[in-house]
């Protein structure tokens, strides 16, 4: 039994022999297919590292962040995500306050691509409750591998941008809950303009300017017992002290001159009756010194009627103008001429050497 | 004698299973490589290019099985719902006309092909100054599955007209049907010559007037608004002036046409390469960006994929991204001489 084991052993050695080849090519093949596991394990690395750089030059990848964090109302990260920088006239809380105005509790917002000019921006509109907020997408040219860009994503808060705020000497102005100090002012002065026909207008009563930056919305300007009014094309506020009523002694002075002038006019009245009102160092004195009145309805009386004063605003202590209006009838008894002319003034005066004048009359 | 022979025949053999093992092992590589692949793309770091990917392939009838093999059926619905035009319902509305187009702006050619280029497509677009020009060619009056359809070129030339693009859908199972069956509706010459009266489909065409139609209407409410000559597809891409509203990528990258109309009445037709190195395709929202930058103020999406193409003078304009070239279609739309 032994010796057949042996034989039979003997006879197996070559065909084992006869193997070796087998396993030389399995090894090869083994090795081949290891060498595919690394080469499909790296093309999948490289896959991997290309989509994330692709899926990050996405826009919306950058945006989507931010709105998520508006629906999750996480203002204070969703603001330094979007690029808001905080100023002195537009604070985290009135950005927390206008972005919450506009989305309202809108969990689930819906955002919409808007047409860009430039070539480099995306236009985004999120959109809210009660409105929409629009954001700016800037590329960032091969930031990201594989030659892709990133984004930065801000948000277009409006027009903002820098705003003179124009005002009489002694009114306290407040932008956005702010009073405006010295720091504010520019060295620039502006005269109002009925005053702008003084000779030296250094006389005239002079105006504050200030200036104020930093604002992404359009300011919200407040003063007290004042008229203010927004000039979106010059960026600029203009304040009147024009809430005040004028003290009767005054209210009189300034119908008083309207009415004279009317009467001037009309050849009712002297241009001696005008001069004693006028202050003469204006350009309006000159234009009217030598005026001639051919005023051709022959009548035997005039007078106004429905005498009405408003728009009193004052520049300062002494200087204010005010706008008058009444209907100015003439009459003649022969033929029966009753004529009434609809009669529109602003009238303007300051004080020159402690007398209060009458610098210049606008018809309007 | 006999064993040298069976030596030979066993090294044969041996030789064919180590050859057939190689190849297998390099196909099981390719295979696994590429399922891998898919399973990077949509479960990896990029949800971006997975719904590019799945509306890539679902918007084509061959590639429409790859994403099934890595996404559920639910899944995949989720993503071509959230990567589609929005359409709001809005049909063009008024009436311009356009009848004496031809005479006005002496300075704008009769016809002009315009390159467009995208940062993942290129292709043409046509501008016809006379929309009277514009119609619908047809490969017959009477469509059937046994006919088949007719290839552009031919359709162009029996029609006796000047350029065509592709026009309408048509049954295609598998990416190989034989272009004889439109879907939807196709109106010729103001008669209703495929489709049904009473189903809302996406309609573009023209009225008597020459004016460009867009929206979704029944057979019946399209030969109401006087519509001369009509396909049905879509999605509209602009409507009365306004751009439809986008989510997400707006569909896949594929072979495109459009047609559109600018408020001078000029057409605008549209062709984009894609499944090609030079030009993988454009989404619906790079169609209705081109239609907006072309100042359409009607645009429809046209049939796409290996029918999209273009022809003028009796040269393909475009590049056929179908391998066996142009294919057979049941509808065109045709400039006339």
């Amino acid at each position: 039994m032994s010796q057949s084991v042996e034989t039979i052993e003997k006879e197996k050695s070559p065909a084992k022999k006869q193997k070796k080849p087998h396993s030389t090519f399995f090894k090869v093949a083994w090795g081949v297919v290891f060498v595919f596991v690394v080469m499909i394990f790296t093309a999948l690395l490289i896959l991997w590292n290309y989509l994330d750089n692709y899926e990050r030059s996405d826009p919306r990848y950058y945006l989507d962040q931010v709105v998520t964090l508006l629906e999750n109302k996480q203002y204070e990260e969703a603001a330094r995500e979007s690029g808001f920088e905080e100023t002195t006239f537009f604070t985290f809380e009135r950005f927390e306050e206008y972005v919450t105005d506009i989305l309202g509790d809108s969990t689930d917002l819906r955002v919409v691509e808007s047409k860009s000019d430039a070539e480099n921006e995306r236009n985004y509109r999120v959109v809210g409750e009660n409105g929409e907020l629009k954001f700016v997408l800037t590329e960032q040219p091969n930031t990201l591998g594989f030659g892709f860009s990133s984004y930065s994503v801000k948000l277009d808060l409006g027009s903002g941008g820098t705003w003179k705020i124009v005002a009489p000497d002694e009114i306290a102005v407040s932008v956005d809950g702010i009073e405006l100090d010295d720091t504010y002012r520019l060295d620039e002065q502006m005269i109002p303009d009925p005053y702008e026909t003084l000779l030296d207008t250094s006389l005239a009563p002079q105006l504050a300017v200030y200036e104020v930056s930093g604002l992404y919305t359009r300011p919200v300007v407040t003063a007290e017992n004042a008229e203010i009014v927004y000039d979106e094309d010059n960026t600029t506020v203009r304040i009147t002290d024009s809430l005040k009523t004028p003290a009767a002694e005054r209210e009189e002075m300034i119908i008083n001159a309207a009415k004279t002038y009317a009467a001037f006019i009309s050849g009712d009245a002297q241009m001696k009756d005008v001069a004693a009102l006028l202050y003469d160092q204006t350009k309006f004195y000159e234009s009217i010194k030598t005026y001639s009145s051919y005023w051709y309805i022959d009548h035997d009386s005039a007078e106004a009627e429905n005498v009405k004063l408003f728009n009193y605003t004052e520049y300062a202590e002494n200087a204010f103008s005010a706008e008058v209006t009444f209907d100015y009838r003439v009459k003649r008894t022969k033929g029966n001429i009753n004529q009434v002319y609809p009669t529109h003034y602003r009238l303007s005066f300051m004080e020159v050497d402690g007398e209060i004048r009458l610098i210049n009359i606008e018809v309007l | 004698m006999k064993i040298q022979s069976s030596t030979k025949k066993g090294r044969v053999k041996r030789v064919i299973a180590r050859t057939a093992i190689m190849l297998g092992i390099c196909l099981a590589a390719i295979i696994v490589f590429i399922y891998s692949a898919m399973l990077v793309i949509c479960y990896g770091p990029s949800p971006r290019a997975r719904d590019l990917f799945v509306n890539t392939c679902m918007e084509t009838s061959f590639l429409k099985y790859f994403p099934p093999l890595v996404l559920s059926s639910s899944q995949i619905e989720v993503i071509q719902k959230a990567n589609s035009i929005v359409d709001n319902g809005e049909v063009t509305v008024g009436q311009q006309d356009y009848t004496n187009v031809e005479n006005q702006n002496t300075s704008q050619p009769a016809i002009e092909i315009v390159d467009v280029v995208g940062a993942t497509y290129k292709g043409k677009m046509m501008i016809v100054k006379d929309p009277s020009r514009v119609v619908v060619g047809t490969s017959s009056d009477t469509f059937s599955a046994d006919k088949g359809g007719k290839k552009l070129d031919q359709m162009i030339e029996d029609e006796g007209a000047i350029a065509g693009v592709n026009a309408g859908g048509f049954v295609d199972d598998g990416g190989v049907g034989n272009g004889g069956m439109p879907i939807g509706l196709v109106i010729k010459n103001s008669k209703l010559l495929n489709g049904d009266l009473n189903t809302p489909v996406t309609v573009v065409g023209f009225d008597q007037k020459n004016m460009l139609h867009v929206g979704t209407m029944t057979g019946q409410q399209a030969l109401d608004k006087g519509l001369r000559d009509a396909v049905s597809f879509g999605p509209a891409l602009v409507v009365n002036g306004k751009p439809l509203e986008v989510s997400g990528t707006g569909g896949g990258l594929n072979p495109r046409t459009a047609i559109g109309q600018r408020a001078d009445g000029s057409v605008l037709i549209l062709v984009i390469d894609g499944r090609q190195p030079h030009s993988l395709g454009a989404t619906h929202k790079d169609l209705v960006d081109v239609m907006v930058d072309f100042d359409a103020v009607n645009a429809c999406n046209l049939d796409g994929g290996s029918s999209s193409m273009m022809y003028y003078q009796g040269e393909l304009q475009t590049v056929c991204s179908s391998l066996y070239g142009p294919r057979r279609i049941p509808t065109a739309i045709l400039v006339k001489e």
